[in-house]
């Protein structure tokens, strides 16, 4: 490949960042994301960790002593049930695959805000995280509420 | 030697005497601490103890100090104290200390910054951006051809390198990669990927290393990068170090290489000439089968105090072996009785098939010696975490099943009499 040419795509690259977090600060300040808020990220191509994340998405706000959660996602599903499993949810929103694409890449390139909770552990970071399950009796569940939670005391249920 | 951001900045507060007299404590159980403990002790300061704001570290013996609560140590104010910050979370800090009196610049010193994230400032998100750009220069220089991989060890830990080097053979062959680059921070990961053979290792800076990271991950479906890192900069699995027992090793496999059972380590084949080895020997006037080894410095680990160091070498001696230190500077001075013994590491196995023994604090030596056949007893901290385990649970050379005959004993200082017998036992 010409170096010109690599260069135009890293160009593009930071096009898209630079746009991720235009939107990131215009939605923070729409929805009004405080220091104490999280912002659950959930894709329609790892739907799976979405559910998991929003079965234990109250406990999380009581464990971490958060102010609110808002959902952001583009599944239309996860959009309809998101109040069932969070109570007082902020707010929740629709976006654009492309939207979310920027911002995993800004999240990759390095941890910009504590604030943004990825709900997904496939390919949004260097490896493919799902490939822990099954290693050692880890559960999808012990992942969801391990590495994107950050809560591995999770309550196990009775 | 030069000195790293934290001991520059130590060193300034040193020649500048704010710490003279003063009773110090440092802020956070962490490395840095450490690192500063160890760096003040060398210019006969001596820290007081570790304030850290965790109820789970509180008690844990480190470098000797205890760690205890800041409103327990440092409240009500006392100006004599001085309290030295080496923290991501520096401002949390300092506000924490102002609240009790004490003053940032007088009583409280901040000697690295460290946080570079959760920020979306122009500062620090201009400085990534600028990353991303260095990078793709760094890239660049290595290759354009797009059919080179590009492996990047941005960690330079030499037991982190040489697991690697024990798996990285197999995915090269699996993956059919024909040409590759190994990007290291430092000549020492060059010399432990050599003792495998590996080549084509470009040795870059640290900066040049981390922008060459970003540059990879965004440029992940047009370069072909990868990180030889289990879990590098705050990602997310790395909060699984430790979780239900995944170990050091388990981790590597299947981060790094997307394996979990199916890559076995393929240890190196040794080709030092027998001559070189005798030589060495000569040289060193060590007596194959009656010599053995203490390797009591470690970078990741606390270590155990020479008093033990000594009195464990004491035993030997007077048992009838000839006992060495593992020194690679004047960092590392021999343990009062013993002599210092500098090993390069391409000579490092081939030494160890032909001593009786190795006793050592867990260092990355460990690893590249594990599977030797001598008698090995490896020291690890106790009451100390490590992720969600501890130090022995995650690098345990049996349990990472690296080897199977290693004496692995977690140091307690309370049950220093009953370790000692067992190390005797040993030899």
């Amino acid at each position: 490949m010409e170096k010109k040419e690599l260069e135009n795509i890293l160009n593009d690259e930071i096009r898209k960042i630079d746009a991720a977090r235009r939107d990131w600060l215009e939605y923070c300040a729409r929805h009004n994301v405080d220091d104490n808020d999280r912002v659950l990220l959930i894709l329609d191509r790892d739907e799976k960790y979405g559910y998991l994340v929003l079965k234990h998405a109250e406990e999380y706000i009581q464990k971490k002593n958060l102010s609110g959660l808002h959902i952001m996602t583009n599944s239309k599903e996860i959009l309809n049930v998101a109040e069932q499993y969070v109570k007082g949810l902020k707010s929740k929103e629709m976006c654009s695959d492309g939207h979310i694409e920027g911002l995993l890449k800004l999240n990759h390139l390095y941890k910009f805000t504590n604030q943004l909770i990825i709900c997904s552990l496939q390919n949004v970071e260097d490896v493919d995280g799902t490939r822990f399950e099954g290693v050692h009796g880890i559960s999808a569940e012990d992942l969801a509420c391990t590495a994107i939670l950050d809560m591995p005391d999770y309550f196990r249920g009775e | 030697m030069s000195l790293n951001e934290i001991e520059v900045e130590v060193k300034k507060l040193i020649d500048t005497g704010v710490l003279n007299g003063k009773t110090i404590y440092t802020f956070g159980a962490n490395r840095s601490s450490i690192n500063m403990i160890r760096f003040l002790r060398q210019n006969n300061i001596f820290p007081r103890g570790i304030i850290d704001n965790s109820e789970k570290k509180h008690g844990q013996i480190i470098e000797g100090l205890e760690v205890t609560a800041p409103k327990n140590t440092v409240c009500p104010y006392d100006e004599d104290k001085v309290i030295l910050i080496a923290s991501e979370y520096h401002k949390e800090m300092c506000s924490q200390l102002e609240e009790f009196g004490y003053k940032k610049g007088k009583q409280v010193f901040v000697t690295s910054v460290i946080r570079k994230f959760y920020d979306l400032s122009d500062n620090i998100y201009g400085e990534y951006i600028n990353k991303l750009r260095k990078g793709f220069e760094v890239y660049s220089k290595l290759t354009l051809d797009e059919k080179t991989k590009v492996f990047i060890c941005p960690y330079p830990g030499t037991g982190d390198i040489f697991l690697i080097g024990l798996y990285l053979k197999k995915y090269i062959e699996d993956n059919e990669i024909s040409d590759y680059i190994i990007v290291v921070k430092n000549n020492t990961c060059k010399r432990v990927f050599d003792i495998f053979e590996y080549k084509n290792i470009v040795i870059v800076d640290d900066e040049e290393v981390e922008s060459l990271v970003c540059f990879s991950r965004i440029m992940k479906d047009t370069v072909k990068c990868r990180i030889l890192n289990e879990s590098y900069m705050r990602i997310m699995h790395r909060r699984l170090r430790g979780y239900k027992g995944l170990d050091f090793n388990t981790m590597l496999r299947i981060a790094v290489f997307e394996q979990a059972d199916e890559y076995v380590p393929e240890f190196p084949k040794d080709k030092i000439s027998n001559e070189e080895v005798n030589e060495f020997f000569k040289k060193n006037n060590l007596i194959p089968e009656k010599t053995i080894i203490l390797s009591p410095y470690a970078k990741s680990v606390d270590n155990v105090p020479d008093f033990v160091w000594e009195s464990i070498a004491g035993d030997l001696i007077e048992k009838g072996y000839f006992v060495c230190t593992n020194s690679a500077n004047d960092k590392e001075p021999a343990i009062k009785g013993t002599t210092a013994l500098f090993i390069p590491f391409k000579i490092l196995r081939p030494v160890l098939k032909r001593v009786y023994g190795l006793i050592a604090l867990r260092s990355g030596l460990c690893d590249i010696v594990g599977d030797i056949k001598c008698k090995k007893v490896i020291f690890y901290p106790k009451g100390t975490v490590f992720g969600s385990s501890t130090p022995f649970r995650y690098f345990s050379l049996n349990l990472m099943q690296l080897c199977d005959d290693v004496v692995e004993i977690e140091y307690d200082d309370q049950q220093r009499e009953k370790m000692l017998e067992k190390v005797c036992k040993v030899f």
